[in-house]
């Protein structure tokens, strides 16, 4: 890539992600922190699991983005009778000119973009279904691997109150989400634009304002932001810190952690941060960068022991808490 | 993007070399305060005391203050990856400089490193790397100086008026005991250089002498007069072992019988004048030989006589000199008893006879010159009570005595000691026939036994014990030390003297 090139790249970069931010913003009212994360994660390839009471508007967000993205969208309902097979797809037989063969009829998963919605609800068997096409970007099948087309991403929402019925994600499963955002309640103001927006008779026209292949470009660019040694020491001790074996881990995580954060956090951070770094008009990873996306990148990787269980307490506030003492 | 790496090097290099100033003055300011602290703290100690400050105390806060300026900056001082990290934070860069100088570092040339070089040169721009150098630390500074300024007054203050009393009292101790010493030992010489020779040699004593020698002091009053009273003491005992009275008593008594007869007279006149050398000649006179006849044989005999009639007033003296005349008394007889017997004095009594005047003789001369010892010891003595009178402050100035506000509060003694009451006092009554008795009877069966009681002795050696005390005393005044020891000495002697007459 020539000098002007990148330099190019860069701008662009920067203007595309504001373009999106703003496209969905024509919807989405506030949640400004979600958006900007969720498009983190899609720039950097990463899938993300949005977590929220019914009603905030995870479903929106991620039909949205479909919306803005020139990218296909599937969406996957997910209930307690879901198979596996619903999800990725199945072998069936077809009468072609007289002669009868299997032919491999795709699934929902085959997509760019796929929706899968209250994930939380499908058994473990069917959720485990997601965890080659969400790592690998491949769905195999009878012994043939299909791959997926770039960008790939999967948006999964769940509820944390109804857990009747529900499935908890197994660690695995949780670790390869890029990010776990929080949808909260939307203050006054907000309700009131969502109201205006939606109840009336005409809705706002989202535009598709960016291709699969200029999200692609855009991770590549983000991937060429330089990190110093000094960040990247930040980084590594931040997610050592998780662990509660650690000599630097303070008195929370060493009283209320189970399991700390994997390298694959740290490879998320450092991603997500480079995306942060350009979004925010910087040529190189900041701490500031850092610690910005820590919690949606760790919070999720974080495993509670039973006192931290019981005493009630949020991954969350430990991940805040050691960005401000490491 | 090359001038970018310059500017950005030059930044980095300016920041360093202020920050390095910086903390090249705050070491300065800091080790000023140390020394400040330490020079006060070393200075104290003599101020409080009154004494003048030794200014080599200061050479310690000194070195201390080197050494705390090259340590403090050795380990603050900043290295270019610190000074840059310093500088990043200080500006609010956002960890861009550290970037910026790992590219330059690691000789990065890449696209997005241009880019990172020229956003972190704009970053900089508004910002001038001499406010890394920091704000002087004037309070510090000027509680340095502060210190420093009280330090050197207190370097400047002289001894204190108690101290320079003190010094020149030292000083006057010394002087004074090296004049002592050096007049007890011309008084010693020419005491002993006017005596005989028997006499002199009665006052080698080697302990006297080491006494003497270790006598000057440096400068402790007390000190000085402790060893004065030591030689005193010591003059005593000396004198003590020396003592003549019972002897002179019993020759005196001696004479007085001797003169009543002819034979005997010149011997008794010169004992009754106490020419005890002119005694001995006299006695020597009277030995007696092969050839000669029977009037020295009867002078010997009414010397005899004479002896066994002193005996009777004189029985309870307990004075060498009379052990050695009457077992020449004793001889005599013999030798008069063996010319009854066999009508002439065998070669062997004679001898013995001659032998035994000899020691008389012999013992009178040694008596005069026991007499002359302790006249010079006597000398001796009251000239070291000049010297403790002087060593006490008294006849230094006309009139003598300590003039007004110089005296000895005499009120000043410890009050004794008594016994506080714990607890309820009960009386226990003995029970007869049982525990020790005070008294103890020895060998009371065989009938020869002696009654004493242990609790006198104790009592005795505890009233010898408070004399020595009183004696060795500094504030007691000389006179009434001797006062005392006259007093006891005396009783002594008079003590004595009953005890022999009832042990015979």
């Amino acid at each position: 890539m020539g000098e002007e090139s990148m330099e190019l790249a860069v701008q662009e970069f920067t203007k595309q992600f504001k373009t999106m931010r703003s496209e969905i913003g024509r919807f989405i009212v506030g949640q400004e922190a979600v958006v900007e994360q969720v498009l983190t994660a899609i720039v950097a390839g990463g899938h993300v699991l949005l977590e929220g009471v019914p009603g905030l508007g995870k479903t929106a967000l991620v039909q949205t983005l479909a919306q803005v993205m020139d990218l296909d969208f599937s969406r996957i309902q997910f209930t307690p009778d879901l198979l596996p097979a619903d999800v990725l797809g199945t072998n069936i037989m077809v009468d072609r000119n007289g002669t009868k063969e299997f032919e491999f009829q795709h699934g929902p998963v085959f997509t760019h973009i796929l929706l899968a919605d209250e994930i939380n609800r499908a058994t473990p068997k069917t959720q485990s279904a997601l965890l080659e096409v969400m790592q690998e970007k491949t769905v195999t099948i009878g012994g043939t691997t299909h791959r997926m087309e770039l960008p790939y991403f999967v948006l999964a929402t769940q509820n944390p109150i109804e857990m009747d019925g529900t499935y908890p994600l197994p660690e695995a499963q949780l670790d390869r989400f890029f990010f776990k955002l929080s949808i909260l309640l939307p203050s006054h103001e907000e309700i009131g634009t969502i109201l205006d927006r939606t109840t009336g008779l005409e809705r706002p026209e989202i535009n598709k304002v960016i291709s699969g292949q200029q999200i692609l470009e855009m991770g590549r660019t983000a991937a060429q932001v330089p990190v110093a040694q000094e960040v990247r020491d930040y980084l590594v001790k931040l997610v050592l810190s998780t662990h509660p074996e650690n000599e630097n881990a303070p008195h929370d995580v060493a009283r209320y952690v189970r399991y700390g954060a994997s390298p694959r956090a740290a490879q998320t951070i450092m991603a997500a941060a480079r995306i942060h770094a350009l979004t925010h008009g910087r040529y190189h990873v900041a701490v500031e960068d850092v610690n910005a996306v820590a919690v949606p990148a760790l919070c999720h990787r974080v495993l509670l022991n039973f006192e931290g269980e019981a005493e009630g307490v949020s991954t969350s506030d430990i991940v805040e808490g050691l960005t401000r003492k490491c | 993007m090359k001038e970018a790496k310059h500017r950005i090097r030059a930044f980095s290099e300016a920041g360093r070399q202020h920050l390095n100033a910086g903390e090249r003055r705050r070491a300065v300011v800091w080790s000023l305060l140390a020394f400040g602290v330490v020079a006060v703290l070393a200075a104290l100690p003599f101020v409080l005391r009154g004494f003048r400050v030794d200014r080599r105390v200061l050479g310690f806060p000194l070195v201390l203050a080197a050494i705390l300026v090259v340590v403090f900056y050795l380990r603050q001082r900043y290295s270019h990856r610190k000074a840059v990290g310093h500088a990043d934070h200080f500006f609010g860069l956002k960890e861009g400089l550290i970037t910026a100088d790992e590219h330059i570092r690691e000789g990065r040339e890449e696209e997005i490193h241009r880019l990172q070089l020229e956003h972190t040169q704009r970053t900089i721009q508004p910002h001038d790397p001499a406010v890394l150098r920091g704000t002087f630390p004037r309070k510090i500074f000027g509680l340095a100086l502060l210190l420093i300024a009280v330090s050197g007054g207190l370097l400047v203050l002289d001894d204190s008026l108690a101290v320079q009393q003190a010094r020149a009292e030292a000083e006057a101790t010394q002087a004074l005991s090296e004049e002592l010493a050096e007049e007890l030992g011309e008084a010693l010489d020419e005491l002993t250089e006017r005596m005989d020779a028997d006499a002199a040699e009665m006052m080698e004593d080697p302990t006297l002498k080491r006494m003497m020698r270790e006598l000057p002091v440096d400068g402790d009053r007390k000190a000085l007069m402790r060893r004065l009273s030591e030689i005193d003491h010591h003059l005593a005992m000396m004198q003590n072992e020396l003592d003549t009275r019972a002897d002179e008593n019993y020759l005196a008594e001696l004479a007085q019988q001797l003169r009543q007869s002819r034979e005997t007279s010149a011997l008794g006149k010169a004992l009754s004048q106490r020419k005890y050398k002119q005694a001995a000649d006299e006695l020597n006179q009277m030995k007696i030989g092969s050839k000669d006849g029977a009037a020295k044989r009867k002078a010997l005999e009414k010397l005899a006589s004479k002896i066994e009639q002193t005996e009777k007033s004189m029985a309870s003296s307990q004075s060498g000199s009379r052990r050695d005349a009457r077992a020449m008394s004793q001889q005599i007889q013999k030798m008069q008893q063996e010319q009854k017997n066999s009508g002439q004095c065998s070669k062997a009594c004679q001898n013995k006879v001659n032998q035994s005047l000899g020691k008389n003789s012999q013992g009178m001369k040694q008596l005069g010159a026991r007499k002359q010892a302790k006249s010079a010891l006597d000398q001796m003595r009251k000239k070291l009570q000049q010297g403790q009178g002087k060593c006490a402050g008294n006849g230094n100035k006309p009139g003598g005595g300590l003039q007004a506000g110089e005296g000895v509060d005499r009120s000043r003694r410890n009050p004794r000691e008594s016994t506080p009451s714990t607890g309820t006092l009960e009386h226990l009554s003995g029970q007869l026939g049982e525990g020790e008795s005070q008294k103890r009877i020895e060998d009371a069966a065989s009938g020869a036994g002696v009654a004493s009681d242990p609790g006198s002795e104790k009592a005795m050696g505890g009233y010898t014990q408070q004399v020595e005390a009183f004696v060795q005393r500094e504030d007691i005044p000389e006179e009434m030390k001797h006062g005392v020891k006259t007093y006891f000495n005396e009783i002594h002697n008079v003590k004595s003297e009953p005890e022999e007459e009832k042990s015979e």
